[in-house]
């Protein structure tokens, strides 16, 4: 097992407490500059945690932690190389790390049992691979590469359901209502009703683009449609390592069995997950992980006078050492325009903060949305399902992939399926 | 239990007194320095607030939490697991557990709470960024703190006037960034401009690069609106670029760290971006060269807008951490920019052909922003490389910052390096040589209580040599705890100890109950 403590101590000892972090940090201005959830502020009080571990009361520490973004801004200006995200993610292990007990928050139990018994977060895996019955893309079962989605697109429009829900129920309700699906997984029957037909249609409607897109830049992957599991980003966010360390060993076993050597990831989370947190927790985790814009062909697409804004992912830009590709896609397409913070500084949608901070989330996506929306572009492109979900409060926010798809060189470039008559 | 603070205030009355010889109160003097300077050191002196407020005979602690929340609400923050936040900044001092912080959101509450402060003696500690080198910023025991960071607002930009009018709490990059679109900026550029605010800058009164042709935020600064501690707004300057109208009372506060009252609103002057630059990088044999060529430059009339130097030891950890080469031979780097002109880059050359006269074994110079980019990536990356290189974990990098006039910087920076070897200390030098400031980085374990003993002498050290060469103990970092003594030690040289009456008359009119940042710059 990875030894947290040990991780956590190498990155806060060399901290020198200079606040720059904490300029960038979305969670400390959101939440009125309070120190506990600004990223100096973590660094200082996970001290105090390894100090601690022995002491029942570090829990209180949690909100601290579990608020974090874990965006990596903070990183990104660190002079000392310090990462306080990744310390919050460590934190959150050392605190969680272990099975749920009883004070857990009932959200979260309900999302580790469910994940567990159905490989899906809301236990509607039949619904993660309706997108494919309507859409015109094709698949290869030789194929050695596989099309993974880490279902983020699909459970989307769920959640942002759920969201709603949770506003109109109040916050007792609905954990209540968790508890009651945490005890009884099956009872998640009922979040196939929170089915938004509109919203699970535009969703969807990106993943067959991506897909589309690979197809005509001349790859057809595998995919394994309603088998294929959630890859358990959750159970990493929220700290439970013990679970989320067999949970991934489980997912790598499928993958091996079906004698894969590629992976396409399709978002942001999935693509950082398998790259940078699996080999971490599974041993021989020896495939490669690619990003579906790697495999574009850039000749496909018709140059335009459009201007766009374009937000750039946290968990493609700040997480990984190359994201060319992002930008490389629309070079020559249309004119891209960037907000304020952008490329190393850009800043994160709120979107990993809904589950448990919802306010926070909020504020972070409003001020967010505010600064692509000063730039004066009419329409904001982003690459992320979690952005897109975030960001669209106005009907301005489209996925890359939908974008590309309106400027393929193909006229009547369809991601739909010709209607047939019976 | 003695009263520390007490006492050294009684020095100079003492000292006039002729009661003692002059020596003796003097090493009297820096023994209750060091003792007040290790408990602030310490995380836990012993002193807690609630020590304190006990042995002033005051309300019970909760009570005066309760009728502080009374007078701001929600936003005084009085749990102890996030007020202990408040104890940090940049510096290697660890503050003492504040009795709560405020944070406002606008500065209707600001007056009725510093009276409270007031009428309860309860020690106020104003935060920006938090980013002092010197411990100004962290809290005192049983004080409030009064964080800024909501005061976030740009009031007025008026490029025809040239000012800007903004809140404190305004950080720097932040306001650069909003007058970049206007085609203007602010050149005071600290290190820390990514989270240093501007009541900040103006409080340690901040230089960073561009101060070598624009001078430090002292000459930026055209009025301010300050909250008094007995409740009292002031203003002080105005939205004009002249102004002779009585005593500067402006410059009061740039510098003064906290200890006299609350920025709430500055007017800051602002000026034209300038159009077109060059950058010049050059490598010496010796520091001392590096340091002539720069006095050459300016002797022949050349004002850089930034003269970054670097030695040796910074250079190979660059090297280390960032992969960029160096020449073999060097003992030292300059980095110059010029504000070019003319097209034609005569300036660049001009001043290329004065750096190898004044020694240079390589000069390179380039007007393309791409390449100026690449040759700045070695200078900022520098602070960074040699944090980087710190062999333990409790190992920091103590930031020692004099000045000295540009004329003397040769010597200067052999004797830097030389008493380095004196004290067997790792040191770095670089700085902003373009107006002679001199940045030593000292790598040093405050835990280490030989070890530190020498950095203080080090640092002592560096001090003399500032004020020997008719510089400064203090260039852009302010006084904080870090360096009264020297404060000191800079007044006795200079023959002016009568400063500090002076200063401490300022404070008892202004501050008569002492609440200000009590202990910050002199005691
Ligand atoms: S994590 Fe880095 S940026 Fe943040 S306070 Fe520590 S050293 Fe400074
Ligand atoms: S990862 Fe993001 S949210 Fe977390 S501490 Fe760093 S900047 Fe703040």
């Amino acid at each position: 097992m990875i030894d947290y403590t040990t991780k956590l101590r190498k990155e806060v000892e060399v901290c020198i407490e200079c606040g720059f972090c904490e300029a960038v940090c979305p969670t400390f201005s959101s939440s009125g500059f309070l120190p506990s959830y600004g990223a100096r502020g973590r660094i200082i009080l996970a001290r105090d945690l390894i100090e601690k571990n022995s002491s029942p009361k570090f829990r209180e520490l949690s909100s601290s932690f579990m608020s974090c973004l874990n965006c990596f801004a903070c990183l990104h200006v660190c002079p000392a190389g310090v990462n306080a995200g990744a310390v919050s993610s460590y934190a959150r292990q050392l605190i969680n790390g272990s099975t749920p007990t009883k004070e857990t928050d009932p959200l979260i139990r309900m999302i580790l049992n469910l994940t567990e018994k159905f490989e899906n977060p809301l236990g509607i895996q039949r619904q993660m691979s309706s997108w494919v019955d309507s859409s015109d893309v094709s698949f290869s079962n030789d194929s050695s590469i596989l099309l993974y989605t880490g279902s983020m697109y699909q459970i989307t429009p769920y959640l942002e359901r759920l969201q709603r829900m949770r506003e109109i129920m109040g916050e007792s309700l609905t954990k209540f209502f968790a508890s009651l699906i945490a005890r009884f997984p099956t009872l998640s029957l009922v979040f196939k009703l929170l089915r938004d037909r509109k919203s699970v249609n535009s969703y969807e409607n990106s993943l067959a683009s991506i897909v589309k897109l690979l197809n005509s830049s001349g790859v057809v992957p595998r995919y394994l449609g309603a088998s294929e599991p959630y890859p358990g980003t959750l159970l990493h966010d929220l700290g439970y390592s013990e679970n989320f360390k067999r949970y991934a060993e489980r997912v790598t076993s499928r993958f091996k069995d079906m004698g894969i050597r590629k992976i396409i990831t399709v978002d942001p989370h999935t693509y950082d997950l398998l790259r940078n947190i699996y080999p971490d927790y599974v041993r021989d985790f020896n495939f490669e992980v690619y990003h579906y814009l790697e495999f574009i062909d850039m000749k496909q697409f018709t140059s335009s006078q459009e201007s766009i804004v374009l937000h750039e992912p946290c968990h493609l830009v700040l997480h990984s050492s190359s994201s060319d590709f992002l930008h490389d896609v629309l070079d020559g397409i249309c004119e891209t325009k960037y907000p304020r913070r952008h490329g190393s500084r850009t800043e994160c949608c709120g979107g990993p903060d809904e589950l448990l901070f919802p306010d926070l989330s909020s504020s972070i996506s409003r001020r967010r949305l505010k600064d692509l929306e000063d730039v004066g572009s009419s329409k904001i492109v982003t690459a992320c399902p979690i952005c897109e979900a975030n960001l669209n409060l106005r009907g301005n926010v489209i996925d890359l992939a939908d974008f590309l798809v309106q400027h393929h060189n193909t006229p009547r470039f369809s991601t739909r399926r010709p209607f047939q008559r019976k | 239990m003695i009263d520390l603070l007490c006492l050294t205030e009684k020095f100079p009355s003492l000292l006039n007194s002729g009661v003692l010889p002059e020596d003796i109160v003097a090493r009297f003097l820096t023994i209750i320095k060091l003792l007040i300077q290790q408990d602030l050191t310490k995380r836990s002196s012993g002193t807690t607030w609630k020590d304190y407020i006990a042995s002033n005979n005051q309300k019970d602690v909760g009570a005066l939490i309760d009728e502080l929340k009374k007078i701001v609400g929600n936003n005084l923050i009085s749990d102890p697991r996030e007020t202990v936040l408040f104890e940090s900044d940049a510096s290697p001092f660890r503050g003492e557990p504040p009795l709560a912080a405020f944070i406002p959101d606008g500065t209707d509450d600001l007056q009725k709470t510093i009276l409270f402060c007031q009428k309860n003696k309860i020690p106020v500690v104003v935060r920006g960024g938090g980013t002092s080198l010197t411990g100004s910023s962290v809290s005192l025991s049983g004080s409030l703190v009064i964080s800024t960071l909501k005061l976030n607002r740009i009031l007025e930009i008026s490029p025809v006037d040239r000012y800007v009018v903004v809140e404190p709490g305004v950080r720097l990059n932040d306001l650069n960034e909003t007058l970049a679109e206007k085609g203007y900026f602010f050149p005071p550029d600290p290190g820390s401009s990514i989270s240093a605010t501007i009541g900040g800058i103006i409080s340690t009164n901040a230089g960073g690069l561009k101060a070598s042709l624009y001078g430090t935020t002292r000459n930026w600064i055209l009025g301010l609106e300050i909250l008094l501690p007995n409740g009292e707004t002031i203003f002080t300057g105005g939205k004009v670029l002249k102004q002779t109208a009585g005593y500067d009372l402006t410059s009061l506060f740039i510098g003064a760290e906290g200890t006299l009252g609350i920025i709430i609103k500055a007017i800051l002057k602002i000026w034209p971006i300038p159009p077109k630059t060059g950058r010049i990088v050059a490598f010496f044999r010796s520091v001392s060269e590096a340091g002539s060529a720069i006095s050459n430059l300016k002797r022949l009339g050349i004002n850089p807008l930034i003269a970054e130097f670097m030695d040796r030891t910074t250079m190979d950890a660059i090297s280390t951490e960032m992969g960029i080469t160096f020449p073999d031979q060097a003992g030292s780097m300059l980095m110059v920019d010029l504000i070019l002109n003319s097209q034609k880059r005569e300036e660049l050359h001009f001043a290329g052909n004065l750096m190898k006269d004044s020694g240079a074994i390589s000069v390179k110079s380039t007007t393309s922003k791409q390449e100026m980019e690449q040759m700045y990536l070695a200078r900022k990356g520098a602070y960074s490389s040699l944090l980087r290189l710190r062999k333990s974990p409790h190992e920091r990098v103590i930031i020692g910052d004099i000045v000295v006039p540009v004329s003397m910087l040769s010597g200067a920076l052999t004797e830097c390096e030389a008493a380095a070897r004196e004290f067997n200390l790792r040191v770095a030098l670089f700085g902003h040589v373009g107006d002679g400031n001199i940045h030593a980085n000292i790598y040093a374990d405050p835990s280490d209580p030989v070890m530190w003993e020498r950095v203080l002498k080090y640092q002592h050290r560096l001090g003399e040599i500032a004020l020997r060469s008719g510089g400064s103990v203090s260039a852009e970092h302010g006084i904080g705890i870090e360096k009264k003594d020297l404060l000191l030690e800079e007044y006795k040289y200079t023959g002016s100890l009568y400063n500090l009456e002076l200063i401490k008359g300022i404070k008892r009119i202004v501050d008569p109950n002492n609440i200000m940042n009590r202990g910050k710059v002199f005691d």
